[in-house]
């Protein structure tokens, strides 16, 4: 339970500094994102199985958008967009 | 429920999550896209955004996500949860109606998706797609709360096993992780 609280505390606490400090909001979101799955979703004492499963998704998030924005980076012109 | 079945169980959970999780990949990678095409016209229409109820509303989730958790932990102990379920569903639904106070806001000022696109202190190219960007993201978010209110609802009701309550919990909280994703990137003109 300690570790809940303690989790949950510092969950606030992130959020009150990404809103102070939104340019590094999204870099905090990560670690949010991180604390969350590991305590809240028990990933961290959790088996390897459910991390393989969580694991992928990010490896082919990832993928997805690192293809997506190579791809209107080097084909298109902005200007190709305005209409 | 034997062991190998809870594990079981909880890898299928875990699956569906992923597959979830890739449903909103490909937001966000529409949004990496037009953000790459107008990152000043996102940026700007981002700044309209009621930054307010948005941060409320990221305090009302991970709260709610901290509520989860509890209840699970008393049931594991077997010790009273269902209020504590209770306070998850009602954190969600004013989560809800946040989210719609927010909407009826940008609607009546013509701050709408695609064609619908009226607001007067923005023009519409570039801009109207941060707005549809806005209303598909967090419209498919809130149907997720809203699936989630309902479960939860019924286990606060009947009562239910350990088991089903942690695959619930596990679904509460991967929608708790997507906002906690879509702050920074809508309300906190976030992706620059």
């Amino acid at each position: 339970m300690t570790r809940l609280v303690i989790t949950y505390a510092a969950l606030m606490l992130l959020v009150t500094i990404s809103y102070l400090l939104p340019a590094v909001a999204f870099p905090i979101a990560t670690v949010k994102a991180i604390l969350v799955a590991a305590i809240f979703m028990e990933l961290a004492r959790g088996r390897t199985t459910s991390r393989l499963a969580l694991g992928l998704m990010v490896v082919f998030v990832a993928l997805l958008v690192v293809g997506v924005l190579g791809d209107v980076a080097t084909r298109y012109a902005a200007s190709a967009y305005v209409h | 429920m034997t062991s190998d079945r809870r594990a079981v169980a909880t890898f299928g959970m875990w699956v569906f999550l992923a597959s979830e999780g890739m449903l909103f990949a490909g937001l966000f990678a529409l949004y990496a896209a037009y953000h790459h095409a107008f990152p000043a016209e996102l940026a700007e229409a981002a700044r309209h955004a009621n930054r307010l109820l948005g941060t409320l509303n990221t305090y009302i989730l991970i709260t709610s996500s901290f509520t989860i958790a509890t209840a699970i932990h008393r049931a594991r102990e077997g010790r009273r949860y269902r209020a504590w379920i209770l306070a998850t569903v009602a954190l969600g639904v004013a989560f809800e109606i946040i989210k719609a106070t927010e909407y009826a806001q940008h609607l009546s000022q013509g701050f709408a998706p695609g064609g619908h696109f009226a607001f007067a202190e923005l023009p519409a190219r570039g801009h109207v797609f941060y707005v549809s960007l806005y209303f598909t993201m967090t419209g498919i978010h809130a149907l997720h709360v809203a699936a989630g209110i309902a479960i939860l609802s019924v286990f606060a009701a009947r009562g239910t096993s350990v088991v089903r309550l942690e695959l619930a919990g596990l679904y509460w909280h991967f929608v708790d992780v997507v906002w906690i994703f879509l702050w920074p990137l809508l309300y906190l003109g976030g992706g620059r």
